[in-house]
């Protein structure tokens, strides 16, 4: 149909007008558009808002399995309300191995909501190996280091712009999470 | 926003800035290597097809290629893009990225088309580009999910384009190849025989300023490929720059191998293939490998162009040898170069990446050619896709854009001359700029060439040879007015006539052609050798012969033949009249015994007469009787002649005299008016024609009353009293003798002629027409009136056609000494008169200093070239054809013109070869005057040439 619109027993001056007309058309429909894929539009984590008189609580037990836990709140009454960083970190089976070997997960506590987003790190040797940036239980962005610790990206982490959009989420969450390798 | 995230913001922007630069470099580089006519044309192409391909990018293109997957083929949102958020700063950044990059795919494709697309056609291409090819290939490569994982089915694969050898090059490079199939080749580019012309570009300094701005842009094309700004980019730099050096050096390297002089435009091309191969894999590879991939990408862009020579497909700028195949050939060299280090893996699959390169390359390929191709095709059928050849011709900064420079102006004005031949108009001239002084200088040109050609026009419409010119189909392509008249046509109208039937008509109703029977038969193509053609000329009744003599010539590729006609019958009736005054000799001889016999009796006679005078003088005049008158009278005459008889026998000729002989003639006719002695005289009407000269004649005036009165009444007898008959005189000079009935010799005559109107006289009757009694009047003696012409040393002469009358000449000696008034006083001017025939210079010297001319004389240039040095002169009047000087017949004419250029050289000749006239006029000569001369004709041209000279 559109061919026919703009080519038969089209002249040169008539075929612009007809593009002038489907330019028009096309311009009426872009209030029906929208952004592309953006990571605003994923629930990128924020940082919680600052609050005064926050009290942290940090607990290290070598002999359980969640051998450190980590939180800061605030009092509202008589009840405690989480309201920051909070991180668990699980040993291993092997006890002696608990602070080179182990799964870390932190997360964030809004006002004593806690986040949908979390982020999961894996340890061993003392090497982080794997950090997953979960944004929800479907999207996560998953970061492996080979035993040196090197990135290790996989061909297609190579393709352009997906390493530098990956890179920006990554480096949200560890400004939120205040995170270092 | 964190100071990363910014600083990724501005270098995004910044590499956009670079690869906007891009468009300025293509607009150099393409406008720089196409021809200056189309260079608006170019840079305007590129210039619109950066708004066009943008606006639709934002509008469709950046949705079909960013937005969220459909199965990996294209995006289905963010159509008229905008976003809104913390993200919008760096969206809005990226976007104006990938734009640059789109409207970069588009322009390549301006370049290999140039020359020939119609504005409109261009427009489709970007559109359609901008739309079907670009969007959807940048979706299987380069679009991502929200956590930017690859979600084009390409990528997936595992397809690797870091900046785009293949998403942008390639796809504008197999868009190109399309279009160029379909259109054709640029006129000219290919000659008849299929072989490649080199069409010169109009500025290469602009073209190597286009390519510097390239290899600038693309470290803003390949670097901002990041989308962000991190430890990467300083490699991928490195990797650019040395695969721009790597493809110009391997270019400069096989200069040697091509036995060619080193190529510019394959120099920058080889720059730009290298950058074109390194593009996709700069990200991946190590220094090394760059610059083989970039000297790789150069050898392939040579190998390329080759190939499309021959296979006879015309790429104006190169863009398919620079970004289609080293396109494929960076997109390949990712899986033979990528480094696993710089990857992040342990070690690369290379026989795998190779196979998912492969065919994204096929793939690519197979959308981007295929798609513009059908598209395209179908609209061929319903548009023209190139413009007309004239346009072509003309260029398309005028037929596409009605662009009007001062070049375009003078180009107008020249095809005006070349069209209508019309010298007498200028060129513009624009004051103050190159071409004004170009044009200033063709004016220049063109005066020195209508100075040339009016010349030569005058030599060609006064010279009494014809001259005609027809091709090699024999098709008459012009004449001159001596041939028109020759053969009584309109030189005009001669045009197209058929050069067999002008010059050996079979059906003319007034000539017929008489070939004698062993002539070989007239050919007029026959060039450089002189065939004669006898006429018959059927009104006159009189055989007529011309020399013909053809020469070839060509001009714009077409064979051209000038024949050139000269008539030569007064030759071959002096040879005719030669053998009639043999006969005449044979009868003198016979003559002089009744001379003798005259000579005893003329004493006798003169004393009776004078007796009988002096007795009708002594008796008594009482008795008036009219018969005693007539005795007195008679017996007077016979005084005359008897004395004039005794004078010529002492002297051998009559005692003449210088009269006027206009005076003499007016009183003569009015004498024999008013006596009628005969009633012819009264009853017919004698008109008079009398030369305004003031020349006199040598005569025996008694002698030549009764001549007159003898031819006159023949006159009058033929013309009879209805008719007339005109007495004329003139002044005739004759460089040469004239052969009528009589053969007349070369010197100055005054000449009486009598004309009538009667039946004419049979040319068998002419030979002996002066022998004897007339034959149809046996009172007329036309025998004495002869004798006694001959004895004032004139000749007699008839010359008749039948129907038509007759015409009776006497030539007159000129009393020359007396006429001429000598050098004057004060001389208005000098003329150098370079002559060796000493009646011509007595003529001319008398005619000259009448008008108060000083007149110089030599017989030799040596001479005249010595009279020069010693004085001044104003006019030199040179004969060509100096019996004493040995030399070419240009020569002295070349020897004066050379050391006197500023003084104007009139050249004279009687049968002068047109070739060598043709040479002094185009070498400088003032004029041409044609001898036998005509005394007003020397004296205008003469005075002309003196007084421009003084006005000089």
């Amino acid at each position: 149909m559109l061919w026919e619109f703009l080519l038969l027993d089209s002249q040169p001056k008539q075929l612009f007008m007809k593009l002038k007309l489907l330019l028009l058309f096309l311009i009426s429909l872009s209030s029906l558009g929208a952004a592309p894929s953006s990571i605003d539009s994923l629930g990128l984590p924020e940082a919680p808002e600052n609050r005064y008189q926050l009290e942290q609580v940090e607990q290290i037990d070598r002999e359980a399995e969640v051998w450190y836990s980590f939180y800061t709140y605030y009092t509202s009454g008589e009840a405690q309300v989480k309201h920051g960083l909070w991180i668990e970190r699980m040993r291993s089976r092997d006890r002696e191995r608990h602070a080179s070997d182990f799964v870390e997960t932190r997360r964030i506590y809004y006002a004593g909501e806690v986040s949908n987003h979390s982020v999961v790190s894996v340890w061993i040797n003392g090497v982080l190996r794997q950090r997953d940036y979960i944004l929800s239980e479907d999207l996560r962005v998953t970061v492996k280091y080979n035993e040196q610790g090197q990135e290790m990206r996989g061909a297609k982490a190579n393709a352009r712009g997906g390493r530098a959009k990956k890179e920006r989420i990554i480096r949200v969450f560890d400004n939120v999470y205040n995170l270092t390798k | 926003m964190s100071n990363e995230a910014l600083l990724d913001i501005l270098w995004i922007l910044l590499c956009a800035g670079f690869v906007f630069l891009m468009q300025a470099g293509f607009l150099c580089l393409e406008s720089g290597v196409t021809r200056s006519k189309n260079s608006i044309n170019v840079a305007f192409k590129n210039i619109v097809d950066f708004g066009l391909a943008v606006l639709i990018y934002w509008m469709v293109s950046y949705g079909l290629m960013f937005g969220s997957s459909a199965a990996g083929w294209v995006g289905t949102d963010g159509f008229f893009f905008r976003i809104t958020g913390e993200e919008a700063p760096f969206q809005y950044s990226v976007f104006i990225f990938q734009a640059m990059f789109c409207a970069t795919g588009a322009t390549i494709i301006s370049g290999a088309t140039a020359e020939r697309l119609p504005f409109y056609v261009y427009l489709l291409i970007t559109g359609i580009f901008s739309i079907l090819v670009y969007p959807f290939v940048g979706h299987w490569v380069w679009a991502t999910d929200y956590l930017g994982d690859a979600s084009g089915w390409l990528a997936q694969k595992g397809f690797l384009d870091f900046a785009g050898s293949s998403v942008v090059h390639s796809t504008g490079g197999w868009v190109s190849l399309a279009l160029i199939l379909l259109v054709g080749p640029r006129l000219g580019r290919f000659d008849k025989e299929g072989k490649a012309v080199e069409i010169p570009g109009s500025n290469m300094p602009l073209a190597m300023l286009g390519t510097i701005l390239l290899i600038f842009g693309w470290f803003g094309f390949n670097g901002g490929s990041t989308l962000s700004f991190g430890a990467g980019v300083p490699l991928i730099l490195m990797n650019t720059l040395l695969g721009a050096v790597g493809g110009m050096t391997i270019v400069l390297a096989m200069i040697p191998f091509t036995r060619k002089l080193p190529d510019p435009g394959l120099v920058m091309n080889g720059a730009l293939a290298g950058l074109v191969g390194v593009t996709a894999n700069c990200n991946l590879t190590g220094p090394v490998a760059a610059i083989i991939i970039g000297a790789v990408g150069g050898l392939i862009m040579m190998g390329t162009v080759r190939l499309l020579e021959y296979l006879k497909i015309d790429d104006a700028v190169g863009a398919i040898p620079v970004h289609l195949t080293p396109g494929i050939w960076g997109t390949l060299a990712v899986a033979l170069f990528a480094n696993a280090e710089v990857m992040g893996l342990e070690s690369v699959d290379r026989v795998g990446m190779f196979e998912t390169q492969f065919i994204g390359v096929i793939v690519i390929g197979f959308w981007s050619f295929c798609l513009p191709y059908l598209f395209f095709y179908l609209v061929k059928k319903v548009l023209p896709l190139r413009v007309s050849p004239e346009d072509e011709t003309a260029g398309l900064n005028i037929s596409e854009h009605n662009a009007r420079t001062e070049t375009l102006f003078l180009l107008e004005d020249m095809e005006m001359h070349a069209r209508t031949g019309d010298l007498s108009k200028r060129v513009r001239v624009e004051p103050f700029t190159e071409v004004g002084q170009i044009a200033r200088q063709y004016n220049k040109v063109i005066d020195t060439l209508d100075l040339t050609m009016s010349r030569l026009k005058s030599i060609f419409q006064d010279l009494h040879d014809g001259i005609i010119t027809f091709n090699s189909e024999g098709s008459v392509l012009s004449m001159n007015p001596a041939a028109g008249k020759f053969y009584g046509l309109e030189p005009a109208i001669a045009g197209g006539l058929s050069a067999w039937d002008l010059l050996v008509p079979e059906s003319r109703e007034d000539l017929e052609v008489h070939q004698p029977v062993d002539h070989e038969p007239f050919d007029p193509f026959r060039a450089g050798v002189m065939q004669e053609i006898h006429y018959f000329r059927k009104n006159s009744r009189k055989d007529e012969v011309v020399e013909f003599v053809a020469s070839k010539g060509s001009f714009n590729n077409e064979v051209i033949y000038t024949g050139l006609i000269r008539d030569v019958s007064e030759t071959v009736q002096t040879k005719r009249s030669k053998s009639r005054l043999m006969s005449k000799l044979v009868g003198a001889q016979q003559s002089q015994f009744y001379a003798g016999m005259c000579k005893q009796s003329v004493p006798v006679l003169r004393n009776l007469s004078k007796r009988i005078y002096d007795l009708s003088l002594s008796l008594p005049r009482t008795i008036p009787d009219p018969r005693l008158k007539t005795l007195e009278n008679d017996a007077q005459e016979i005084l005359h002649l008897t004395d004039d008889l005794r004078y010529v026998e002492s002297q051998g000729s009559l005692p003449v005299k210088a009269v006027d002989l206009a005076k003499f003639l007016n009183g003569f006719l009015q004498k024999l008016v008013s006596e009628a002695k005969h009633p012819e005289f009264s009853e017919t009407e004698i008109k008079i024609d009398l030369d305004d000269t003031s020349l006199h004649g040598l005569i025996a005036p008694s002698a030549l009353e009764q001549v007159l009165e003898i031819l006159l009444l023949l006159s009058c007898r033929e013309s009879g009293a209805e008719k007339g008959v005109l007495v004329k005189l003139e002044s005739r000079y004759l460089d040469q003798p004239f052969s009528g009935t009589e053969v007349i010799p070369a010197g100055e005559y005054l000449t009486i002629h009598l004309v009538d109107e009667g039946a004419g006289i049979p040319e068998a009757e002419l030979d002996a027409f002066f022998e004897g009694r007339d034959r149809k009047y046996k009172d007329i003696d036309l025998a004495m009136a002869e004798a006694m012409v001959r004895h004032m040393n004139g000749i007699l002469d008839v010359d008749s056609t039948l129907g038509d009358g007759t015409t009776l000449s006497i030539y007159l000696p000129i009393a020359r000494e007396m006429m001429d008034p000598g050098e004057p006083e004060e001389a208005t001017a000098t003329v150098l008169l370079v002559e060796d025939h000493r009646p011509v210079t007595r003529l001319v010297t008398g005619l000259l200093h009448k008008i108060g001319y000083k007149v110089l004389t030599a017989e030799t240039g040596e001479k005249a070239l010595a009279k020069m040095k010693a004085s001044p002169v104003d006019v030199v009047l040179l004969d060509l054809i100096l019996a004493k000087d040995l030399q070419a017949r240009e020569y002295t004419f070349r020897q004066i013109h050379e050391r006197f250029p500023d003084i104007p050289i009139l050249v004279s000749g009687g049968k002068v070869d047109a070739q060598v006239l043709a040479t002094v006029i185009q070498e400088g000569a003032a004029g041409f005057l044609e001898k036998p001369y005509v005394p007003a004709k020397i004296l205008h041209m003469v005075k002309r040439e003196a007084l421009a000279k003084k006005e000089v």
